[in-house]
């Protein structure tokens, strides 16, 4: 009798592990699922924009370019993790962007090497080889619209080998790089010329932190890296919705993020946040 | 006798386990082709530059079910959006807000329930882009045993 019991502890088990589970949430981040092709995927609710779109975004709030503030290439054989070199990746990419949207053609050519060196640490070699991503960038860096269109050609490679590579983590921490190093530079640029539509241009890049924090935390046990850049993250993204402005606009669910103009010095704390997020960055 | 029957007492809750645990994998293989998939996308978006792209998986239930995307966009540029249903048999809705599911009195801004029947790639181009949008997926309750997953993508261009 005993031994009829034992057995059927297991089949209990098992029948309470098969029992419905509790709804998720509609939106809610899933769980991994295989998909033929040997893709893994876990799912998302959120869609993140490129780096390059941050960067041209900030462009048009008239960000100038300033030589000295963007991370020297030099350093980029410091990394060795997965983790750092996906961040120390996005900022090379969002240096780049910023270079090659200002004309700095010899500093974009210096940042497309090393965005692809350390690239091909990662896996990511294929993306610079098909179709000669490498060589038409180089030969267009003078020319934004095509520049535009060899981005989005890029961005697409990478999302695919991502994927191919099951390495679909590394796209959150890439884009948290480039996302951090552009508003570094807008913060920077801020400093030094004080020019309020940059104020402003930063305030509305800070509605894509949800969706990154989002993106980091579907992938959050794939890395030991992304909980502390999750941590960092929401704690800028609590300071901002701490700041009057946001405040206010979280009361009118009207409004949106160009209805509210940030009052002078409002963003100065978190523009040293972001500072000090950088820094941590690209200490490695 | 007696060592067969303590057998099969043993190993009927093993092969339970076995045959539960096989049922579970071939419930989570999803046949997908991601690739193909967001190709035909891409094409549909031309002439927009490609901005991002997400499959997302259609897990039916037997009750009906929501799934929402959110998708960040830069203030006055002009976007298009494209949904890739070709692996999709099943009547789903794919709508566009301009808000979230939890705000009251959002707007839609786009349903595929407008598309002509037997629409497989979506193409929706919104106007007056703020900083967000939503895009809704609603699932159908599904009781027959068709598969109980499927995959849509979709995909963002920027001119």
């Amino acid at each position: 009798m005993k031994l009829f019991y034992a057995a059927l502890v297991p089949v209990v088990l098992l029948s309470a592990c098969g029992s419905e589970t509790p709804e998720t949430p509609a939106g809610d981040t899933g769980k991994a699922d295989s998909v033929a092709g040997t893709v893994e995927l876990i799912e998302t609710n959120s869609s993140l924009p490129t780096p390059f779109r941050v960067a041209a975004m900030f462009k048009r709030s008239e960000l100038n370019y300033l030589p000295g503030i963007t991370y020297g290439t030099e350093k980029a054989s410091m990394y060795s993790t997965k983790f750092q070199l996906a961040q120390i990746m996005g900022v090379y990419s969002a240096d780049m962007a910023y270079s090659v949207l200002n004309k700095q053609t010899n500093e974009g050519q210096k940042y497309l090497k090393t965005v692809r060196e350390v690239g091909n640490k990662i896996n990511l070699s294929k993306v610079f080889d098909q179709s000669n991503l490498y060589d038409r960038f180089n030969a267009n860096m003078d020319k934004e619209d095509s520049i535009g269109s060899i981005v989005a050609d890029i961005q697409y490679a990478t999302d695919l080998q991502l994927e191919e590579n099951q390495q679909n983590e590394l796209y959150g921490i890439i884009f948290s790089g480039a996302w951090i190093e552009s508003m570094y530079i807008a913060g920077e640029v801020y400093k030094k010329e004080g020019n309020e539509n940059v104020v402003q241009a930063l305030f509305e890049q800070m509605a894509v932190l949800k969706s990154i924090i989002a993106e980091l935390e579907a992938y959050k046990t794939k890395d030991q890296g992304i909980p502390g850049l999750i941590e960092q993250l929401s704690s800028l993204q609590a300071e901002f919705d701490a700041l009057p402005s946001v405040k206010k606009l979280n009361e009118q669910p009207d409004m949106d993020f160009s209805d509210v103009k940030p009052a002078k010095g409002e963003m100065d704390p978190l523009i040293k946040k972001i500072g000090e997020i950088r820094a941590t960055i690209v200490k490695g | 006798m007696k060592t067969t029957k303590r057998f099969l007492i043993l190993a009927l809750p093993v092969m339970v386990i076995l045959v539960a645990l096989m049922g579970a994998a071939v419930e989570q293989a999803v046949t997908c082709d991601q690739k193909a998939l967001k190709d035909a996308a891409r094409a549909k978006l031309d002439p927009f530059k490609y901005d991002s792209g997400k499959v997302t998986q259609l897990r039916y239930k037997n009750k009906p079910q929501m799934k929402e995307i959110e998708v960040p966009v830069f203030v006055g540029e002009k976007y298009r959006m494209v949904f890739n249903t070709e692996e999709v048999t099943r009547n789903v809705v794919i709508s566009v807000y301009n808000k979230d599911k939890e705000t009251k009195n959002r707007k839609v801004l786009w349903t595929s329930k407008n598309s002509p029947a037997g629409t497989k790639l979506h193409v929706f181009e919104p106007e007056n882009a703020k900083f967000k949008f939503f895009v809704d997926y609603d699932l159908p309750a599904v009781t027959d045993s068709l598969p109980a997953a499927e995959c849509v993508v979709f995909m963002l261009g920027y001119k």
